[in-house]
C-alpha cells in the first residue's frame, strides 16, 4: 500500500501522487465499510433472533438495543416490501391470465412486450415466439394495425370498435392506453373485448322490435288511412266504398288476432301457467279430429284434403284446449302454405314417453337457414308470402310455448319445394284410459327398443 | 313541375297501403304506379323516370335506404324527389334517408292528407339536390314578414332589421332555402361549415335557440323535428 510503483512516482509530481494515495485510501475505506455493513447485518439478524443475545436486554445495553431494533425494523420492512411487490406482481399476472379480455402490450415500435392467454388465443399468438416481434408480422388485421397506429400517434390512446376478419369474424371493442405516464411514450397496452354476441343480440332485438312495429303498424295504417278516407274525403262509388270498408274490417280482424296471440303468449310465459294447468289423459286421435273439424272450412276453401292415421290408441297427458290450439296452429299453417287441392297428412306416432303428432304439408318448404329461427316471434321467412297468406307471425311461437309447458317439444324438417313436416311431441299418459283406449295399454317405452 | 299529370311511383310492399296511396294520388290528379319491391322499383325508375317516388323503407328484398342511396348516386335519377314512408321510432332511418338525399318523409300510421300535402310540396319545389333558391339574392318568406337579404347579409323581421351572428344567419338561410323540408343537424353543419364557422351537433341547438330568440314573434318558423333535425315552417302542415 505504501510502496507505489517507481514509475508512477517518477513520472508525476507530488500533488498528483498525493491525490492517488487519497483515492486509494477512500476506496479501501469504502470496501471495508461495505464488508462490515454486510457482516453486521447478518450478525445483527442472528443476534436478534437468539434469545440469549445481550442485545435482547434493553436495560443493560439501551443504546445498542435501540440501534439494533431500528436496523432490524428497516431490514424487515425492506424484505416485506420486496415480498409484497412480488405478491402483487403474481396477483396481476393471475388476473391477466384469468380475464377473458385479450390484453397485450407493445413498445413504441409495435413490438410485442407481453400478451395474456386470452390475447394469445384470440390473435393466434404463441407465447414463445411472439415476444419482441412486430405485431404487424404476427397479426395481419389492417383495422387493428391502423387503430394501434392511431393510438401511438395520439399519446397512446384509442377507443373504438373494430371488425376483425379472423377465422370466425368478430366485432371487438378496442381500448389503447399508454404503458407509462412518463412524458415519452414507451409503448401501449391494448385490450380487446369480444362484443360479437352482444352485437348479434342487439341486432336480433332491434330486428324483433322492427318486426313487431311492422306487424302492428301495418293494420293500424290501413284502418286509419281508409277510415280517414271514407270519413273526410268521401268515396262516391258504392262498390269502392264497400271495398274500403272491407279493408278496414279485415285489418281490424288481423289486429285483434295479433293482440289475441300476444295475450296468449303472455299467459303461457307466466310461471303460474305451468303449475295451474289442468292436464288429463286424452286420446291423441280426439285432438286431431277436433282440429280437423275446426279447420274444415279453411281446408275446403282451398280444396285441401286433410288425412290422418287413427293413432293406435295413443294417449297424451295434456291440457285439452292448449293441445288443440297448438295442433290447430300447425294444421292451419299447413293449409295456408299448401298448394290448392293438395293433401295435408296428420300422423300419430308413439315415441317412448312421448306421442308425436306430425303434420306434413306439400307447400314450398322452408330453407334450412330459416329453420332455427321460425319459432321466434314475428320471424318471417318470406315477408311477401306471409302477407298474402295472413297469420299473425306468432303461431309457431305459441306452439313452442305450449309444447314446453307440457314438457314436450316441437320439431320441424323441411324440403324446399316438397313441403314441411312439423311435429308436436306431447308426453304419453302413463296409465291407460279405462274407457276410451283400454284395449291396448302400451308400456311407456315400448317402441324404444 | 305542375302537380297535374306528374307521375308518381309508389314503392310499398303492403298492397292495401299502396292502394291507399294510389287512390289519393289519383284523386289529386297524379298518375300513379305501384311496385312492391325495391329491385323492381330500381328497374322501373330507370326506365320510366317518374316525377316523384314514394318509398317505403321496409321492403322485403332491397332495403328502402339502399334504394334511396342508389337513386341518389346515379346521375340519371338523383334529381327525382323521394318521399320516404317509415315507422315512427325509427328516426335513425329518417336521418339516414334525408342525409342520403331523400326530400321528405311521413311516418306510419300516416294520414293520407298529410302525405298528399308532402307530395305536393315536394313536386312544387323539386328535388333537394337541385338546390333551389341558392342563387337568389333574397328570400321572401311568411308573406313578406321575413326577408333574408343574401347580398347584404341582412334579415328583416316585420321590416325591422335584426342582428344575427354569421352562424345564425347561415342556419336560417339553410332552413329557409327549402321551407317545409327537414334538415338534419349534420346537414346544417355541412352547409354552414363552409362559411368559416365550426359547429358540432350540440352547438347547432344552441345557435337555433339564440336564433329563435332574435326572431321574436316569428320564432315558430324554425321548427324542431324531434329525433331528426329542424325545418322552416310556413304555417305547419297539419300532423296528427
Amino acid at each position: 500500500m505504501t510502496e507505489l510503483p517507481q514509475t508512477l512516482l517518477e513520472s508525476t509530481d507530488a500533488t498528483s501522487a498525493a491525490g492517488w494515495i487519497v483515492a486509494a485510501l477512500l476506496a479501501a475505506a469504502w470496501i471495508v465499510t461495505a464488508v462490515i455493513r454486510r457482516r453486521s447485518r447478518q450478525r445483527l439478524e442472528r443476534l436478534l433472533s437468539d434469545s440469549a443475545s445481550p442485545l435482547q436486554d434493553s436495560e443493560e445495553f439501551p443504546l445498542l438495543h435501540t440501534l439494533a431494533r431500528a436496523s432490524l425494523t428497516r431490514i424487515r420492512s425492506e424484505q416485506q416490501d420486496k415480498a409484497r411487490v412480488q405478491e402483487r406482481l403474481a396477483e396481476i399476472e393471475r388476473i391477466l391470465r384469468a380475464t377473458p379480455i385479450a390484453v397485450f402490450a407493445l413498445d413504441h415500435l409495435q413490438r410485442v412486450l407481453t400478451a395474456n392467454p386470452a390475447a394469445e388465443q384470440l390473435l393466434r399468438l404463441s407465447e414463445s415466439t411472439s415476444r419482441g416481434r412486430l405485431l404487424q408480422e404476427l397479426v395481419r388485421e389492417p383495422e387493428l394495425n391502423r387503430a394501434i397506429g392511431r393510438a401511438l400517434a395520439n399519446q397512446g390512446r384509442f377507443d373504438g370498435e373494430l371488425h376483425l376478419d379472423l377465422e370466425t369474424p368478430i366485432e371487438v371493442q378496442v381500448r389503447c392506453e399508454p404503458l407509462h405516464t412518463r412524458a415519452e411514450l414507451p409503448g401501449i397496452v391494448v385490450s380487446l373485448v369480444d362484443v360479437t354476441r352482444m352485437r348479434r343480440l342487439e341486432s336480433m332485438r332491434s330486428e324483433f322490435a322492427a318486426n313487431v312495429s311492422h306487424e302492428l303498424r301495418t293494420p293500424i295504417t290501413n284502418i286509419k288511412g281508409y277510415a280517414e278516407t271514407l270519413l273526410q274525403v268521401g268515396v262516391d262509388d258504392p262498390e269502392r266504398r264497400r271495398k274500403f270498408l272491407e279493408i278496414v274490417h279485415r285489418n281490424a280482424v288481423r289486429l285483434s288476432g295479433i293482440v289475441e296471440d300476444i295475450l296468449t303468449l303472455a299467459f303461457l310465459e307466466e310461471p303460474e301457467a305451468r303449475q295451474s294447468l289442468a292436464r288429463s289423459p286424452i286420446p291423441a286421435a280426439e285432438i286431431v279430429q277436433q282440429v280437423i273439424e275446426d279447420l274444415d272450412s279453411a281446408a275446403a276453401a282451398k280444396e285441401i284434403k286433410v288425412v290422418r292415421t287413427d293413432g293406435d290408441g295413443a294417449i297424451v297427458l295434456a291440457n285439452r284446449a292448449l293441445a288443440e290450439q297448438a295442433l290447430a296452429n300447425l294444421v292451419s299453417n299447413a293449409i295456408r302454405y299448401s298448394a290448392e287441392a293438395s293433401e295435408v297428412a296428420i300422423e300419430i306416432v308413439r315415441e317412448g314417453e312421448f306421442i308425436r303428432i306430425a303434420v306434413q304439408d306439400h307447400g314450398p318448404g322452408i330453407a334450412a337457414k330459416h329453420l332455427p329461427r321460425i319459432f321466434e316471434r314475428f320471424y318471417r321467412v318470406d315477408k311477401a308470402r306471409a302477407r298474402t297468406h295472413g297469420g299473425t307471425g306468432l303461431g309457431l311461437a305459441i306452439v313452442k310455448h305450449i309444447a314446453a309447458i307440457h314438457g314436450g317439444q316441437v320439431e320441424v324438417t323441411s324440403q324446399i319445394s316438397e313441403g314441411s313436416r312439423f311435429s308436436l311431441l306431447l308426453p304419453a299418459a302413463r296409465a291407460p284410459l279405462s274407457v276410451t283406449a283400454g284395449h291396448r295399454a302400451p308400456a311407456a317405452n315400448e317402441r324404444l327398443g | 313541375m305542375s302537380i297535374a299529370k306528374a307521375q308518381v311511383l309508389i314503392v310499398e310492399d303492403e298492397p292495401e297501403i299502396a292502394e291507399l296511396i294510389e287512390f289519393h294520388a289519383e284523386r289529386a290528379g297524379l298518375r300513379a304506379r305501384k311496385v312492391h319491391s325495391g329491385r323492381i322499383a330500381l328497374e322501373v325508375i330507370k326506365r320510366e323516370k317518374p316525377d316523384l317516388i314514394v318509398l317505403d323503407l321496409m321492403l322485403p328484398d332491397l332495403d328502402g335506404l339502399e334504394v334511396c342511396r342508389r337513386l341518389k348516386q346515379s346521375e340519371e335519377t338523383r334529381n327525382i324527389p323521394i318521399v320516404m314512408v317509415t315507422a315512427k321510432g325509427e328516426e335513425a332511418d329518417i336521418v339516414a334517408g334525408i342525409e342520403l338525399g331523400a326530400d321528405d318523409y311521413v311516418t306510419k300510421p300516416f294520414s293520407p292528407r298529410v302525405l298528399m300535402a308532402r307530395l305536393r310540396n315536394v313536386l312544387r319545389r323539386g328535388s333537394v339536390v337541385e338546390e333551389p333558391a341558392a342563387n337568389a339574392d333574397r328570400l321572401v318568406l311568411l308573406d313578406g314578414k321575413l326577408i333574408i337579404d343574401l347580398d347584404r347579409h341582412e334579415v328583416l323581421c316585420d321590416k325591422v332589421k335584426i342582428d344575427l351572428t354569421l352562424t345564425e344567419f347561415g342556419i336560417l338561410h339553410v332552413l329557409a332555402a327549402r321551407p317545409g323540408f327537414v334538415r338534419t343537424r349534420d346537414q346544417i353543419i355541412g352547409s354552414v361549415h363552409g362559411k368559416n364557422t365550426v359547429l358540432s351537433s350540440r352547438t347547432v341547438d344552441v345557435h337555433v335557440t339564440a336564433l329563435r330568440r332574435k326572431l321574436g314573434a316569428l320564432s315558430e318558423c324554425v321548427e324542431t323535428v324531434r329525433g331528426v333535425g329542424y325545418r322552416f315552417s310556413e304555417g305547419a302542415i297539419e300532423e296528427d
